[in-house]
């Protein structure tokens, strides 16, 4: 027991003058009679009164007992020997596979997971603490805090899609999630299945099956390639229930049906779809008739067709070193041209100048300056240096390429434009700097290719390589999962992102700035457009499918042979400070009624 | 401990009172102890009536010349006018024994003032009546059983000695038993004479059983019932605790006004059960307050209830 209030003792004062006051009170009192015979004779009413016949020395305790009480109260004395169990964090992972999205009857799984972890969340008291992870591909916090309304609202926003369920990661992040000083558990709610399953881990686990063993008949490749004159399809259909499928597969273009086809599946088997097809549409779509308990699976698109190749102009009196390694980047259209100022470069990707620099930047987006010459206002460039064999350092996307500066040759001192950020030197001469200089994306090679020994090295090509795609890389993929994270890569500066569905409804909006998305919920095709000067330019189309042969079979698993404590053993067994004066207090006022009740009057 | 000199009450040093002073002794003077004629004394030197007569010269009767009279009290005159023999008969005086009953009981050292230092100067004074009027004077003390305290004595000169037996009275006992101590004192003095009881009669409910051994006409018994002031009124009101001071035992109660109506009623019953058996048995009762004076108060008082002559 502690006293918060150590002075408040000092209230222990009155206890002497209670007893002094009692003495003098007892010695004024008591009365020496010659014989009590007369007064024994009127006593007798007196039992009506029961009150005197307490001893005196009970109402000196009395009167001790209350002083000792409040002196103790005022102390505010504060016992800690009743321990009480720790707060419990509960670290909820939901398996947000798509497989979760499956209805073994009424509710889907993943409602049902979020039900079964909503009444977790409402059994906790209000000292306990909640993280709920959403287990997906890549495992993500949703929710963080203390148990209430916060988390319950956080739940309600989990929803189920992308192909498999990283547990490993999931599990290693709730276990780093979970907060010292608390009794830590982690409660999996999930159909089975997620790989890769961890051996072991390092607080209590309880598992929490859902769902059952509905059969499920899925799309889970659908590829398509088009040729010279005709457009290649194919599908992988897959059967995992323990009934023969017969089913009908409609292949549509531009959501026009185009074929049809009868199928048999043997139970839990799969079969192969190749077609040939001649369609000039952009889009294509498979779907199967019928339905199951995951329909999501039951369609599959794909964007047909390989994308225009990105032009790109040579800006060089002496093209063929640069022009040998940009041909040899896949998707390039290379166009090199004599160095002047007025040279046209409308509809080109990237505009790269070696050894030569306009007056002026271009209006290309991107830009590849090789071999900046001195005298130009556009970099400050000096003399040429010669590193020589210095170690180079390298950030992405030209790490790991050059170990040394041995085989570069021509190196000029690029004085560090402000715009600019360093991708690759050597000691502290910058080779590589990369920046926006207004709506442009430049970057700057300080270095002669031709000079040195580097275009005879493997490394020159790879260098160009990774310098166009990190220049002109694709805005879009081709094709994601439902609910799989990506981002878009365009190079430019936009007013702010949006996702359209085929049916011109925008699913998403994405503020200036921001290129990564969370996914997309539904299967379908779906066009992304960024907005410039005030108007929506189509930045690509991504086609969002559902089916993988991960999430196709839908019977719910055992829980996986995992190893965790029963109990957490590191969950501190914190004693409860219990606060002792409002029990004083009661016992002063119960003493105070009692003295009261017995006291003469 | 050594504060205590300090901080301790200061031990009273001033002597007690004297049992007499002038102005009292002028007053029992003039005042003697009224003893009833049928009361069996000696006619030596006594001054209290008789109800014998002898053949004497100061006669007030008659009565027929018997062989052995002393022939100088007879009437001649009346044999000359009647020729018959009668002597002359007179009254005797005598003196009578007087007996003090002290009560010395733990009681009696209650009130304000002691009842025992009342009771030393009633004794004190009413022995003196009895030592100049040549009465037989004995005192004695009880308490759980009867002690002589001073006599059989006669004269004046006796008086110191009495005054000191007096003064070395206390009440010291525990309890008294009354009734024990009169059935004691008769069985011990058979030839009566005035007794004089001095208590608080608190141990009295064997009274009427002594004043039963007291018997008419021997004895002439007076019961001087002392009472301190605060018993004929409750001490105080409130809550209080009263304690015996014979027997110990402690009685607390609350006394309001309800309460001391009633006390004052018991004491009241009390009187008038003592008064009671005290006229049953021929004694006379009188209350005498501690805090009266001997001589305004208590000897107008006893004279009015004629113990006093």
């Amino acid at each position: 027991m502690s006293l918060l209030v150590p002075f408040g003792l000092l209230a222990l004062a009155a206890v002497p003058l209670i007893l002094v006051l009692h003495l003098l009170r007892e010695r004024r009192r008591r009365m020496v009679v010659a014989s009590l015979a007369l007064w024994r004779r009127i006593a007798p009413p007196q039992p009506r009164d029961r009150r005197v016949r307490w001893p005196r020395w009970w109402r000196l305790l009395l009167h001790l007992l209350i002083a000792a009480a409040i002196a103790l109260a005022l102390a505010q004395p504060v016992f800690a020997g009743w321990s009480q169990a720790p707060a419990r964090h509960l670290a909820l992972v939901i398996d947000t596979s798509a497989s979760m999205a499956a209805r073994d009857g009424g509710a889907s799984r993943i409602a049902e997971a979020r039900r079964r972890a909503a009444d977790l969340v409402r059994s906790t008291s209000a000292a306990d603490r909640v993280t709920v992870i959403a287990a997906g591909a890549v495992p993500r916090i949703v929710a963080d805090g203390a148990a209430g309304d916060a988390i319950l609202a956080a739940l309600a926003t989990i929803e189920a899609g992308g192909a498999g369920c990283d547990l490993t990661a999931a599990l290693a992040l709730a276990e780093a999630a979970l907060a010292a000083g608390y009794a830590r558990e982690i409660v999996v709610f999930s159909d089975g299945g997620a790989t890769p399953v961890p051996t072991r881990v390092g607080v209590p686990l309880r598992w929490e099956a859902i769902g059952g063993d509905p059969g499920n008949r899925a799309i889970t490749q659908f590829a398509v390639r088009r040729g010279a004159a005709e457009v290649s399809v194919f599908a992988h259909i897959v059967n995992d229930d323990d009934r023969p499928l017969a089913t009908v597969a409609q292949l549509s273009a531009d959501g026009v049906a185009l074929r049809r086809e009868n199928l048999g599946i043997a139970p839990r088997s799969a079969t192969d779809l190749v077609w040939t097809v001649q369609s000039t549409a952009a889009t294509l779509s498979l779907s199967l008739d019928g339905a199951d308990a995951l329909p999501a699976d039951d369609v599959a698109y794909a964007r047909i067709g390989a994308p225009a190749a990105l032009e790109v102009v040579l800006v060089s009196a002496r093209p063929e070193v640069m022009l040998r390694a940009l041909a040899a980047v896949p998707g390039l259209t290379v166009r090199a041209v004599a160095p002047a100022d007025d040279t046209p470069l409308t509809g080109s990707a990237l505009v790269v100048y070696d050894g030569w620099l306009p007056a002026a930047w271009p209006d290309a987006g991107t830009i590849l300056v090789v071999n900046p010459p001195a005298g130009s206002s556009l970099l400050a460039v000096g003399g040429s240096v010669a590193p020589g064999a210095a170690p180079v350092t390298a950030a992405e996307p030209f790490g790991g390429i050059l170990a040394n500066s041995a085989d570069l040759g021509g190196v000029v001192d690029l004085e560090v434009p402000p715009w600019a950020d360093v991708l690759m030197r050597a000691d502290d001469q910058p080779l590589i700097v990369r920046g926006a200089i207004d709506d442009r994306t430049v970057m700057v090679w300080a270095f002669d290719p031709a000079a040195g020994a580097l275009a005879t090295r493997l490394a020159f090509p790879i260098l160009v390589g990774r310098a166009v795609r990190a220049l002109v890389a694709r805005a879009t993929p081709d094709q994601l999962g439902v609910a799989e994270p990506f981002v878009i890569t365009a190079a430019i500066a936009d007013d702010g992102v949006r996702i359209v569905d085929a049916d011109d409804r925008v699913i998403a909006t994405l503020p200036a700035g921001t290129r990564s998305l969370e996914g997309i919920a539904a299967p379908g095709i779906y066009r992304i457009e960024a907005q410039l000067a005030g108007s929506w330019i189509a930045l690509g189309t991504v086609a969002v499918n559902a089916g993988d042969p991960r999430e196709a079979r839908l019977m719910a698993l055992p829980a996986p042979e995992i190893r965790a404590p029963e109990r957490d053993d590191a969950a501190p067994v914190r004693p409860q400070p219990q606060p002792l004066s409002p029990w004083l207090i009661g016992l002063a006022l119960i003493a105070l009624l009692i003295d009261w009740w017995r006291a003469p009057r | 401990m050594w504060f205590r000199s300090i901080f301790g009450r200061k031990a009273r040093v001033d002597a007690p009172p004297p049992l007499f002073d002038e102005a009292l002794l002028r007053r029992l003077d003039r005042v003697s102890l009224l003893a009833p004629r049928r009361l069996r004394g000696r006619s030596i030197v006594g001054e209290h009536p008789s109800v014998r007569l002898v053949p004497t010269s100061i006669f007030d009767d008659h009565r027929r010349y018997s062989p052995g009279d002393d022939i100088r009290s007879i009437d001649w005159n009346a044999y000359a006018h009647q020729n018959v023999l009668y002597v002359k008969l007179g009254e005797i005086e005598q003196d009578i024994n007087v007996h003090l009953l002290y009560d010395r009981s733990r009681s009696m050292g209650t009130g304000r003032p002691s009842k025992h230092d009342a009771a030393q100067r009633l004794t004190a004074a009413l022995g003196y009546l009895a030592l100049t009027r040549h009465d037989r004077l004995r005192i004695s003390a009880f308490d759980e059983s009867l002690h002589a305290v001073f006599g059989p004595a006669q004269g004046k000169a006796r008086l110191v000695e009495m005054v000191r037996s007096i003064e070395g009275l206390a009440s010291a006992g525990g309890s008294s038993s009354l009734g024990d101590a009169l059935t004691r004192l008769a069985a011990r003095h058979r030839d009566g004479g005035i007794l004089v009881i001095i208590s608080d009669l608190l141990s009295s409910d064997d009274l009427a059983d002594g004043l039963r051994a007291l018997a008419l006409p021997a004895w002439r018994v007076v019961v001087i019932h002392l009472l301190a002031p605060d018993e004929l009124i409750p001490p105080a009101l409130g809550s209080v605790e009263l304690e015996d001071s014979e027997q110990g035992g402690r009685l607390a109660l609350v006394i309001d006004d309800e309460a001391a109506a009633a006390y004052r009623r018991a004491l009241a019953r009390w009187q008038n059960q003592l008064v009671a058996t005290c006229a049953a048995r021929g004694a006379t009762y009188a209350r005498v307050m501690s805090d009266w004076p001997i001589e305004q108060q208590v000897v107008p008082y006893l004279r009015a209830r004629r113990v006093l002559g």
